[in-house]
């Protein structure tokens, strides 16, 4: 069954506890994984057991100009991007609908992060591996909320079923827009654009404040798009798989092995 | 390279590459995963579960601490009531109880004070090393000059009785750097409260204005921070007052008013003003305050009916029988007019406050505060609209300007005169438990309090708490008056980090004879010290029970040891009795501290247990029967039943007039007729500046007024938040340990985004501090903002821990010891910055 999360914006008290309670639980994660000594982790800055951090920003001009703290986090989408494209089949959609990198599948190729539309997998250099938002599928099958859930002391997390959140999430944009004029979306509850679909993550916040929130109204990336090409070509039958794919492959690889040499170098 | 790490990027690209075309088919991906993924155990480490009550800050939200083979490996809030959490400070508190740059073994300073030298020293050694000193001064007839400094991370309620019984009063409390002025307005006008007795009802209220405080920023997750949620989550309009857009008070949808800083006070009279002018006073309300009561308009004194009566028999005009009455009597009191009483003119206390209300032009507020009279007008406006579900938060306000007392007592007045005290959807008492005491009676300690004898002897100090005030052993220290104080014994506060004064501060910490520190953690004031016992945490003590919470649902928070002290720390308790059986006679051990040895808190417990006091019948059914059953169970939380708000005063009335103040401020007239700063003892509304505004009402270019925030990720000055690896990415993201000044005016400074700034008072420019300058349009232009327990200020604190900013600003460093009147809380803000780039 479709399990969805949501962040209403608008009921955030920015105390941020969701994300220093994700780091927490992936440091303890660590021990019960890997038998990584939880004071090894306690003492590392480790910044890839952030799954999601914010990103402070202002919009419009002094003395009409407001803060705002965006989310920058994995939205679990529909058509996820990095599990279509992922060449190693590391990318798996739990059946709660999460879309989960299994490190131990992972190659370290960094496609995810190339095609992802919302710029979200980090690479781990210690571990070669892509680290993203797992939607605490572990916590979430054995009937646990989500670490970050379960950390808001304000209720601006809330996660349950399709149904359950979508609800609520209605609920409350038509008593925001009620009680405080304006208007709301509800963001990833249709689809957003055909690349990403609906989302696993939804996100209630003012319309007018969308790209502010990190909502863009038509997620996409030229990586993917070049991608999405290639796919196209390679499958329209063996008389597709011609000199034209091949050499769009070639191109794409030569472009990446460049960027990989850039990468590189700027390390 | 780790052993998970099968192929790498390069090796990936030569084999698709090989594979020529296939590379594409390759790419296309499915919805099943080619390797499954293994599900762990989600209720890993859920066999031991401890209650603990987090004091990553002071507020002891409950929680349960999860032990897996002898390691905390997880906290997380209990859900004791509905308004349960605990913030992203708790669920760092792993790190915290297992940082390497914690305090490992007991250290005496080798090296100059402040400077941090110490070498390593057996506990025996640094235990008989604090008693000798601590005998001495004792044997001297000198136990008052050793002074207290304790706080949560303490051995609460025991360390207080030892200096009980060692011979010392002065155990400080450090409100005057903090909530001092919400207690002693509190104290004016309602006759009882402080930080913490009151709650908005922000799930019910249709408006709030918020002003000289902000709601999210040092976030109480369990009982505030919860109930506010409940009010954004259902819409709650607000006005927030404030020098710079708080991200954390509905950020896309309150309106916010930037104010300059310090004037807090001016724009609430002209909000007042417009409540009286456009008749908003709440009619019915008004019978539950004093301003019926006759007032002498010379010495703004109430009259009562006779010398010595009760202050219950206050006079009103009755115009049911057209004379003067006792309160009590009259059936229709007067709330204006004129009359004659015994050869004088008096008049009702309404009348009085309309006058002085209105003569406050809102012009002249606007222009010192920056808001205009058409929006002070609006807000007044849609406070009458949602009345009596509408608040002016009066939640918790810090010391940082001379006036910030008037603007706390004017923030109660407004809330009464618009009735919103007890009302659904308006303001509420918080409902707190009672508890036994100690299982012992504590002794008179004896010996002259530092406290005391400041608030006697200095007419400047009218408001004042008695045990409120540190910054007062520093002026005790610097004037010898009382005496001057020998041994500091810091045993949880920061007064180095925390309290305004700068080098006089300093100025006591290099030259008093002895400082004593208990820490876990490194801090400011600990980098001072003599001898340092290195002191545990939360997690690794068993602690009393605890009651004290910002919430409108009663709580009894248990705390047991989750487990040993790690790192060659020792518990608290421990400490003390060891300390104790040194320094005091073996009768005065046996009576006062044998049973701790013995029996660790248990009998504390069971004496608090007992006492418990203040629930409803229905709430106390749901308490388990014994102690042992609640230690076994966990904290213990009631359920919401609204507090009566039966006014606590004398007269039992709310007093919208304070009589208090009314005869402090007469007593200033007649005892210290030079006393100059009587104005901010009336009764009334005269209208008062800030010191810096006093000093300089327009700004140079380069000069800023310092205002600072709480972050929610911040407590105070200890390493265990702005050391903390689960939080400092998070304080980097938001850049918590920069300074944040007006994008126009850095332009005019040739500052830029992340420059690098050296900041100085006006009036001491040798002492400098620098930091990173983040550029902003959400502060107002005079503002120079920072958040409060990051910046390196003047210390060397930062080199013994490895992840804390090593730049940053601390106000607290700068400039001398100032007092704000009254109250004598600490000044840190009401100074003049300035700022340049650094080259």
């Amino acid at each position: 069954m479709r399990h969805l999360m949501l962040y209403d914006t608008l009921s955030c008290l920015n105390c941020f506890a969701c994300m220093s309670a994700c780091s927490a639980e992936n440091r303890m994660r660590m021990a019960r994984d890997e038998g990584i000594h939880i004071e090894r982790s306690s003492n590392a800055l480790l910044p890839e057991t952030f799954y999601f951090t914010p990103v402070r920003r202002e919009v419009g001009a002094y003395p009409k100009a407001r803060v705002l703290v965006a989310f920058h986090h994995c939205r679990h989408c529909e058509h996820a991007p990095c599990l279509a494209n992922c060449p190693s089949g590391a990318i798996e959609r739990r059946p709660g609908g999460q879309v989960v990198i299994n490190a131990s599948a992972c190659i370290g190729c960094r496609t995810c992060i190339d095609v992802c539309p919302y710029d979200v997998p980090r690479y781990d250099p210690v571990s070669n591996t892509a680290k993203k938002c797992i939607g605490c599928y572990d916590r979430v099958e054995s009937g646990r909320q989500q670490v970050c859930v379960s950390a808001c002391p304000a209720g601006a997390l809330v996660s349950g079923s399709e149904a359950e959140v979508i609800a609520e999430g209605e609920k409350r944009l038509g008593r925001y827009a009620e009680r405080l004029g304006g208007e709301y979306m509800l963001y990833g509850k249709e689809a957003v654009n055909a690349t990403v679909g609906r989302t696993g993550w939804l996100t209630l916040a003012p319309k007018a404040l969308a790209e502010a929130y990190l909502l863009p109204e038509n997620p996409v990336k030229r990586t993917m798009q070049a991608r999405q090409g290639s796919k196209t070509l390679g499958t329209m039958g063996l008389a597709g798989i011609g000199a034209g794919a091949a050499l769009h492959s070639l191109h794409w690889l030569s472009a990446r092995k460049k960027k990989v040499r850039e990468e590189e170098h700027g390390e | 390279m780790d052993k998970r790490t099968k192929l790498s990027r390069r090796d990936f690209f030569k084999v698709s590459s090989a594979l020529g075309a296939t590379g594409a088919l390759l790419a296309a991906g499915q919805e099943a995963a080619a390797t499954p993924l293994h599900v762990p155990d989600s209720e890993y480490a859920r066999e031991k579960g401890v209650p603990v009550l987090c004091q990553m800050c002071a507020q002891h939200c409950p929680a349960t601490a999860w032990v897996k083979e002898g390691k905390v490996v997880r906290l997380e809030a209990s859900r004791v009531h509905q308004n349960w959490g605990t913030c992203g400070r708790a669920r760092a508190a792993v790190s915290a109880l297992y940082s390497e740059d914690r305090i490992k073994t007991p250290l005496i300073r080798t090296g100059e004070r402040g400077k941090g030298e110490f070498r390593k020293a057996s506990w025996d050694e640094a235990l008989d090393l604090v008693a000798g000193k601590m005998k001495a001064l004792r044997d001297a007839g000198k136990a008052d000059r050793a002074v207290l400094f304790s706080r949560f991370t303490s051995a609460a309620k025991y360390d207080e009785l030892f200096f009980n019984v060692f011979g010392s009063p002065n155990i400080v409390g450090y409100g005057d750097t903090c909530f001092s002025v919400v207690s002693s307005s509190s104290r004016a006008i309602l006759n009882f409260g402080g930080p913490g007795s009151h709650s908005s009802d922000f799930e019910h209220a249709d408006y709030g204005l918020v002003i000289g405080k902000n709601l999210g920023g040092a976030i109480i997750a369990h009982g505030w921070g919860a109930q506010f949620g409940d009010g954004l989550r259902h819409g709650l309009p607000l006005t927030v007052v404030d020098p710079r857009h708080p991200n954390e008070m509905a950020q896309a949808t309150a309106e916010w008013l930037p104010i300059r800083p310090g004037t807090d006070y001016s724009f609430l009279l002209g909000v007042i003003h417009f409540v009286f002018k456009k008749g908003y006073v709440d009619a019915g309300f008004l019978s539950k305050t004093n301003a019926d009561a006759l007032i002498d308009p010379e010495t703004l004194l109430p009259l009562f009916e006779d010398e010595g009566d009760s202050p219950g028999d206050y006079l009103v005009f009755d115009t049911a029988e057209n004379r003067v009455r006792p309160a009590r009597e009259a059936r229709v009191p007067a709330y204006g007019g004129t009359y004659a009483w015994e050869g004088k003119t008096v008049r009702p206390a309404l009348a009085l406050l309309q006058e002085s209300a209105l003569a406050n032009s809102p012009e002249e507020m606007a222009a010192v505060c920056g808001i205009s009279p058409e929006t002070m007008e609006s807000v007044a406006d849609r406070l009458h609209a949602a009345a009596p579900k509408a608040f002016v938060e009066i939640g918790y306000r810090f010391t940082r300007h001379s006036t910030d007392f008037r603007a706390q007592v004017a923030i109660q007045m407004l809330n009464l005169l618009l009735g919103l005290y007890g009302q659904e959807g308006g303001i509420q008492r918080n409902r707190n438990a009672g508890l036994g005491g100690l299982p012992v009676d504590p002794p008179e300690p004896g010996g002259t309090s530092i406290l005391a004898w400041h608030n006697t002897h200095d007419p400047g100090r009218w408001a004042a708490s008695p045990v409120e005030g540190r910054s007062t052993v520093v002026k005790a220290f610097l004037e010898k008056k009382p005496m001057v104080p020998e041994l500091l014994f810091f045993w949880g506060q920061d007064l180095v980090g925390g309290t305004a004064g700068g080098a006089d501060v300093v100025k006591m910490m290099k030259e008093v004879e002895t400082i004593v520190a208990v820490s876990p953690f490194w801090q400011d004031s600990v980098m001072f010290a003599d001898v340092i016992l290195p002191g545990c945490t939360f997690l690794e003590q068993d602690q009393p029970l605890y009651t004290g919470y910002k919430s409108l649902i009663p709580v009894i928070g248990v705390n047991r040891k989750a487990v040993d002290p790690v790192l060659g720390s020792r518990d608290g308790y421990r400490i003390l009795c060891q300390l104790a059986k040194r320094v005091l006679e073996p009768e005065e051990y046996d009576a006062y501290f044998l049973h701790l040895e013995k029996e660790g808190l248990m009998p504390l417990w069971r004496s608090q247990f007992k006492g418990i006091s203040g629930l409803t019948p229905d709430e106390a059914a749901t308490l388990p029967d014994t102690v042992e059953a609640l230690l076994e169970k966990g904290s213990w939380g009631g359920s919401r039943t609204m507090a009566d708000h039966a006014p606590k005063s004398p007269t039992g009335k709310h007093e919208v007039y304070s009589f208090w103040l009314a005869g402090i401020h007469h007593r200033l007239a007649t005892e210290h007729p030079d006393y100059g700063l009587r104005d901010h003892a009336s009764p009334l509304f005269p209208h008062l500046t800030c010191r810096w505004y006093g000093k300089k009402k327009a700004l140079g270019t380069d000069e800023f007024i310092p205002a600072s925030g709480f972050s929610p990720l911040g407590s105070f000055c200890g390493g265990q938040t702005r050391n903390n690896p689960v939080l400092v990415p998070l304080h980097d993201d938001m850049g918590y340990a920069n300074v944040f000044i007006n994008e126009a005016r850095a332009r005019k400074l040739g500052v830029s985004e992340g420059d690098t700034v050296e900041v100085w008072l006006e009036d001491y420019p040798e002492e400098r501090q620098r930091a990173v300058v983040s550029l902003s349009r959400t502060v107002h232009p005079d503002v120079l903002f920072y958040y409060h327990g990051f910046g390196r200020g003047c210390m060397q604190t930062p080199e013994k821990l490895r992840f804390a900013r090593h730049d940053g600003l601390n106000i607290n460093h700068f400039g001398r010891l100032q007092f704000s009147p009254g109250v004598a809380g600490h000044l840190p803000q009401d100074v003049i910055l300035k700022l340049r780039r650094a080259s």
